[in-house]
């Protein structure tokens, strides 16, 4: 399974991939630091999941996500971010997130996407 | 003083400052039932002589500011400071406390509320001349106890 990690935090992407690699295990990974790169890597490899973080530069996670769904509209994005405002949840999931989950991320939060919000 | 932290050590600080700021941003939106837009935290490494001006840099000289400082320990401490500037916190004011035109306590009380600082202290009215330049930041600077002071 292709996975697309997306974080300008090294440590936040980490955070991200270690959490992943004990629900699946064969995942094969590719990172990007912003939304702009996430949009080519996703042109090219389309991963069966993105995890997007909002707050990045050059391209945030709200235009990457908008950007991604109309390259696929059934692309499967969750937003992990440290924007946990109400609104920003509703904002993503408007335009397409399959759900968004509160930094820092752990197993039990990744567990819980795995088995509720994703179609794999 | 040299910059001692290499790229992930910075990326360490980065990502907590954005997580902190993250939970703070969601608590103000929800308690003025707005949204906030929130932008990457910006790392400046300075000694404590450099920190008065690093802070004047981000600063507008010719605004008022409350500022608040908070001390934070455990396995690893330190000491948060808030600043609003006069607009912003009368706007504060007139939310929480619901009236058009809230008193100098008024608008002191809302951004000791916003910050959550219970040993906060503050200037008594006739200590509240404005005070210049980065002043205020050395003598916030200087102070051990929680505050919030109120600059021009």
């Amino acid at each position: 399974m292709k996975i697309l990690v997306v974080d300008d935090s090294k440590l936040a992407r980490m955070g991200v991939v270690k959490n992943i690699k004990i629900i699946e295990p064969g995942a094969e990974f590719f990172q990007a630091t912003n939304g702009l790169e996430a949009v080519e890597i996703f042109k090219e490899q389309r991963p069966s999941v993105v995890f997007l973080d909002l707050t990045m530069p050059v391209m945030d996670g709200y235009e990457a996500l908008k950007q991604i769904i109309a390259i696929d509209p059934m692309a499967q994005v969750v937003i992990v971010s440290a924007d946990i405002q109400s609104e920003a949840k509703r904002r993503v999931l408007e335009a397409g997130a399959k759900s968004m989950c509160s930094k820092p991320i752990n197993e039990e939060k990744m567990l819980q996407i795995f088995q509720q919000d994703l179609s794999i | 003083m040299s910059n001692k932290f290499n790229e992930d050590q910075i990326d360490v600080l980065t990502e907590f400052m954005n997580v902190s700021v993250g939970a703070a941003t969601a608590n103000l939106a929800e308690l003025l039932g707005t949204f906030v837009t929130m932008h990457i935290p910006k790392i400046a490494i300075c000694d404590s002589t450099a920190l008065v001006s690093t802070l004047c840099e981000e600063v507008n000289a010719e605004s008022m500011y409350y500022v608040t400082k908070q001390l934070f320990s455990g396995k690893f401490g330190g000491e948060c400071m808030f600043l609003i500037n006069d607009d912003s916190a009368i706007h504060l004011g007139k939310h929480l406390y619901d009236m058009d035109d809230p008193s100098q306590d008024d608008i002191f009380d809302a951004v000791i509320e916003l910050t959550n600082n219970p040993n906060l202290h503050y200037n008594q009215p006739a200590n509240r001349s404005p005070w210049n330049g980065s002043s205020i930041f050395r003598a916030i600077l200087a102070t051990r106890w929680s505050s919030v002071h109120r600059r021009r």
